[in-house]
């Protein structure tokens, strides 16, 4: 918001520069936004402070910080305020917090004073006519927006009337925009019933007070927060009077600046006040709060000498019921409804006393104990032993185009349409990856991602955290397996992961202990992809059968060449192998797959050939082929008798 | 044969062995002595003609030879091994390289960051992404209706209690409802919002928080956190201040800058004319946070801090445009 600086010293005179002008805001907690220029400052205002708005409200945060006197601005101290000879309408009950209404005869409208047009324009509003400019006035020099409607055109004897929006209402505002009010919309209307005002919002275009007004009703109103909020967005009118309303406004300062505006308007425009009306049923509550002292410095750390403090709350207008060396009892502000507990009461404090004079302190306390969750780790371990075998990481987003899949997790209201639900799969959003690559003329592409994938089952949302890998080299299938073999090998060891497949030959499954913990599918024609359920894979028992080797091994090695059965699969070999035992103690017998091959007359015979070594390995005692040739006996008659496996 | 023989035979082995050496290499020695069916091998089979009493003579000379040829293969081992090899072909010829992958730079951020906290004692904390209103927002003091909520842009999955997650603190108010005291946690992860995307702007970001929770935590710490942090960050001489800054979730409330690094503090476009650049949000978790996750606010007090990662990620490699990152449009450098 722009505040120019003249203005400003009217209330809180200061010999600062423009540039430590500047940089007090900001340690106030309004940030500059941008240079000063033109004698106007630019502050960020993200507070939930509609004083914040306010000249004077910012006027009182630098003068409490200078310490210097803040000075308020002349306002009529002698008008009456009656009860409200309005008609409100009950079902408005509690949107209304207050409802200030003074009739004004006699008026002559005309161009604002010099002063008034520099400061608008400088604030960044259009200057209009005398009475609507004081309007606007008021509301940046208070912080609490009002209206002006021409008496006349209002309604016969000046009665206004406030109600909800019903069907068929309409409003043309300022803009030539024609709003189609809802019943959540509070609305005054004139005797015939036509609205002339969104509360809160904006007045109709031609019911406000124009060249030829005479007569006007100045209104000054609070409304509840989020009715106003509501309107403002649903309509889209995000004016400056509905920016301050939709923060909590303080209803004893109503009554303040409708008195500012009608001293300024007779001042300005002439004419005399008539009525002056005021419906108060939500009374603003000010917040007594009561705290002790030491807990400035719990806290921050420091302490407050008890005569800063003072001064301090005494500059921002807090009400000091009761102050010790270890005691506060306090009222917040008229103007602060943000103020509600003490933890507000020690940063406006701490605010104005200085940040800076709060020294850097180490943390002495013993840290707890490590909390980080296993799954986290075992991410980290699998993420680590991925790269180390070539593969490279990517993060994708994990929103795509929903399609008629029912356990898609939707969004409801996702701007995008080409990203309004969540992925089933990390191959979904990993896949456009490959053609990134492939643009770069990237051969062997080994990609993965550790992400979450989201499921909707019935009424419940899931989300698992797993891998995605994509594979794409000169033998894509077997490279992934390669890559599967050694990543279970050292998360669940040799001999608990084993796969399957399924009967449609679509997909692979990754079993590990009987559970079945991923997948291996073909995207396209040269393609794989495989997904691995960590949080699956991490509740699996297994031990690390990894051991060092010290010892260099007693082996006895041969190679056969096996005829097989073109369905049989190796793992069913390895089976039958591992069912055989040896006599000798200490003994291991091993088989290594070298080489598959066939050729047309074999295929014709529905045959395959497998290049296989059987090896028998002591640690203990040397083994020599006549430990091995019984060995080697049995497994082939095994295979002959169980698979129809015949050596070539 | 005689004792006197095998002696002389054996002598000439010898010199054979002398001069084999010499001018054999070491695989064509092996194959020539220690082949099961070479001569060498099987001198011992001249034992059986040797008198009974000098049969112990002849096998000491036999072990003799057999250690002499031993103890030679080894020396020409050793030799083999230290031997230098002159580098006579082109060295510049790129070698064969081992298959590296590459973390995502996210990933490496986060882990550096990581491990910068895990120093002081931070212990990292996850949550889940599909999240409720009550930890994403009411228990953040960010109560229905309140504006603050609209800068949100929040996406929805079933309004207004499932949602994606806006930022991280949800999984700080998780912690703060679920775990024992006291609590020392970073939390980096994903958070979601519905907006229009473009350069500086996506539908999915990753954010770094940390909450600390404990008896007599203050803003004092929080600062020395804080500096400490941007010194890793930013090096030892980064200039930095700590200003007051407004947060729903935070009481009192400070904004953490460090000096325009474009500008040197001078003003630029960059940093709006401000000589800083916001690094971080943070501030003493509010009374009303605290209360909401069961953590009684007058024994304890704790402090939370949080930043965007994606600038710092891209910053460090070079990326302008944030839909790179989670895109798939990242083509590692080999």
């Amino acid at each position: 918001m722009k505040f120019p600086l003249e203005w400003l010293s009217e209330y809180a005179k200061t010999t600062n520069t423009q540039d430590e002008l500047g940089d007090i805001f900001t340690y106030l907690e309004f940030m500059q936004d941008g240079p000063i220029k033109d004698n106007v400052i630019d502050l960020e205002v993200r507070q939930n402070r509609p004083d914040a708005l306010s000249v004077i409200g910012l006027a009182t945060e630098l003068s409490s910080k200078i310490n210097s006197e803040l000075k308020y601005p002349q306002q009529n101290d002698t008008v009456q305020f009656t009860k409200p000879n309005l008609l409100i309408d009950p079902q408005t009950k509690d949107q209304i917090k207050r409802f200030t209404a003074v009739k004004i005869s006699g008026i002559k409208v005309s161009d604002s004073p010099d002063y008034i047009v520099k400061r608008l324009t400088k604030s960044g509003i259009r200057a209009v006519n005398n009475v609507v400019d004081i309007t606007n006035y008021v509301m940046l020099e208070y912080g609490i927006p009002m209206h002006v409607f021409d008496a006349d055109k209002l309604t016969e004897n000046g009665k206004i009337t406030l109600r909800m929006g019903k069907e068929g209402d309409t409003l043309e505002t300022w803009l030539g925009e024609i709003v189609n009010i809802k019943n959540t919309d509070i609305v005054i209307t004139n005797s015939e019933k036509k609205v002339v005002s969104i509360g809160g919002i904006t007045g109709e275009k031609n019911s406000g007070a124009s060249k030829n007004t005479n007569n006007i009703i100045l209104e000054v109103a609070n409304y509840d927060e989020t009715l106003i909020r509501r309107s403002s967005l649903q309509h889209n009118l995000l004016t400056d009077a509905a920016n301050r309303h939709t923060k909590i406004l303080p209803s004893d300062m109503v009554e303040i600046a409708i008195r500012r505006a009608c001293f300024l308007i007779t001042e300005i425009c002439g004419g005399e006040i008539i009525t002056a009306e005021d419906f108060y049923p939500i009374k603003q509550v000010r917040s007594e709060i009561s705290f002790k002292v030491s807990e400035i410095n719990r806290l921050s750390g420091i302490n407050i000498e008890k005569n800063k403090i003072t001064e301090i709350l005494t500059n921002l207008r807090y009400a000091i019921i009761d102050q010790t060396e270890t005691n506060l009892n306090l009222i917040s502000p008229a103007h602060r409804t943000d103020v509600t507990q003490s933890v507000d009461v020690i940063e406006d404090l701490l605010r104005i006393y200085d940040y800076d004079k709060i020294p850097e302190q180490p943390i002495n306390l013993a840290p707890p104990i490590n909390s980080t969750p296993k799954i986290y780790l075992y991410e980290d371990k699998v993420r680590d032993l991925l790269v180390q075998m070539g593969l490279e990481e990517h993060i994708t987003e994990p929103l795509l185009k929903a399609d008629d899949n029912t356990t898609r997790v939707i969004l409801e209201n996702s701007l995008n349409s080409k990203k309004n639900s969540l992925r089933i799969s990390v191959q979904e959003t990993l896949k456009p990856v490959i053609n990134n690559y492939i643009k770069h003329k990237k051969n062997d592409i080994k990609i993965f991602e550790i992400g979450k994938i989201y499921q909707k089952i019935d009424a419940e949302f899931s989300e698992t955290s797993v891998i995605g890998a994509i594979i794409l080299t000169s033998n894509s299938y077997k490279t992934a397996k390669g890559i599967l073999d050694l990543l279970f090998l050292d998360l669940v060891g040799v001999n608990n992961y084993h796969l399957n497949r399924t009967d449609d030959k679509k997909n692979i499954t990754l079993m590990v202990k009987e559970m079945q913990v991923g997948f291996i599918k073909n995207t396209s024609k040269d393609s794989i992809y495989f997904e691995i359920d960590l949080e699956k894979l991490i509740n699996i028992d297994t031990t690390n059968n990894q051991s060092l080797i010290t010892k260099i091994p007693f082996e006895h090695e041969q190679i056969f060449n096996l005829v097989v059965q073109k369905q049989v699969l190796y793992s069913e070999i390895v089976k039958i192998i591992s069912s055989v035992v040896s006599e000798k103690d200490n003994v291991n017998i091993l088989s290594n797959f070298i080489e598959e091959y066939t050729d047309t007359v074999m295929e014709k015979l529905n045959k395959k050939s497998y290049l296989i070594s059987l090896k028998i390995q002591s640690l203990v005692d040397p083994v020599s082929k006549d430990d091995f040739k019984p060995i080697k006996e049995k497994a082939l008659e095994l295979l002959k008798n169980n698979l129809n496996i015949e050596l070539k | 044969m005689t004792i006197d023989d095998l002696k002389k035979q054996i002598d000439t082995i010898k010199l054979e062995i002398i001069d084999d050496f010499q001018n054999l290499d070491l695989d064509s020695i092996k194959i020539k002595y220690l082949s099961k069916n070479s001569t060498f091998q099987n001198l011992i089979k001249f034992i059986v003609d040797i008198n009974i009493e000098e049969k112990k003579q002849a096998g000491q000379l036999i072990n003799e030879i057999k250690d002499y040829l031993t103890t030679e293969i080894n020396k020409k081992i050793e030799n083999i091994e230290t031997i230098e090899r002159d580098f006579d072909f082109d060295y510049t010829i790129p070698g064969i390289k081992p298959n590296l992958g590459h973390y995502h730079p996210t990933t490496e951020t986060i882990r550096e960051i990581n491990g910068f906290f895990k120093h002081y004692g931070y212990s990292v904390a996850i949550g889940p992404e599909i999240e409720t209103d009550e930890y994403n927002f009411e228990k953040l003091n960010l109560p229905k209706n309140h504006p603050a909520r609209d800068l949100q842009d929040t996406l929805y999955i079933k309004s207004p209690e499932l949602l994606l997650r806006t930022h991280t603190s949800s999984v700080e108010t998780r912690t703060m409802s679920n775990s024992k005291l006291p609590i020392r946690v970073v939390v980096p992860g994903k958070a979601y919002r519905n907006e229009t995307v473009n350069k500086t702007n996506n539908a999915i970001f990753y954010q770094y928080e940390g909450l600390v929770v404990d008896k007599g935590i203050n803003l004092g710490h929080l600062k020395m956190t804080l500096a400490s942090m941007l010194k890793h960050l930013f090096g030892e001489n980064v200039k930095y201040r700590f200003r007051p800054k407004y947060y729903p979730q935070v009481e009192p409330g400070v904004g953490t800058d460090i000096e325009c690094p474009f500008c040197t503090g001078r003003g630029c476009s960059v940093c709006k004319n401000r000589g800083w650049i916001e690094a971080a949000g943070a501030g003493m978790v509010h009374t009303n946070a605290l209360k909401a996750c069961g953590i009684d606010s007058s024994i304890y007090s704790g402090f939370a801090f949080g930043f965007g990662l994606d600038r710092l990620v891209m910053a460090r490699h070079n990326i302008t445009d944030i839909r790179d990152l989670y895109s798939g449009n990242l083509v590692y450098n080999n």
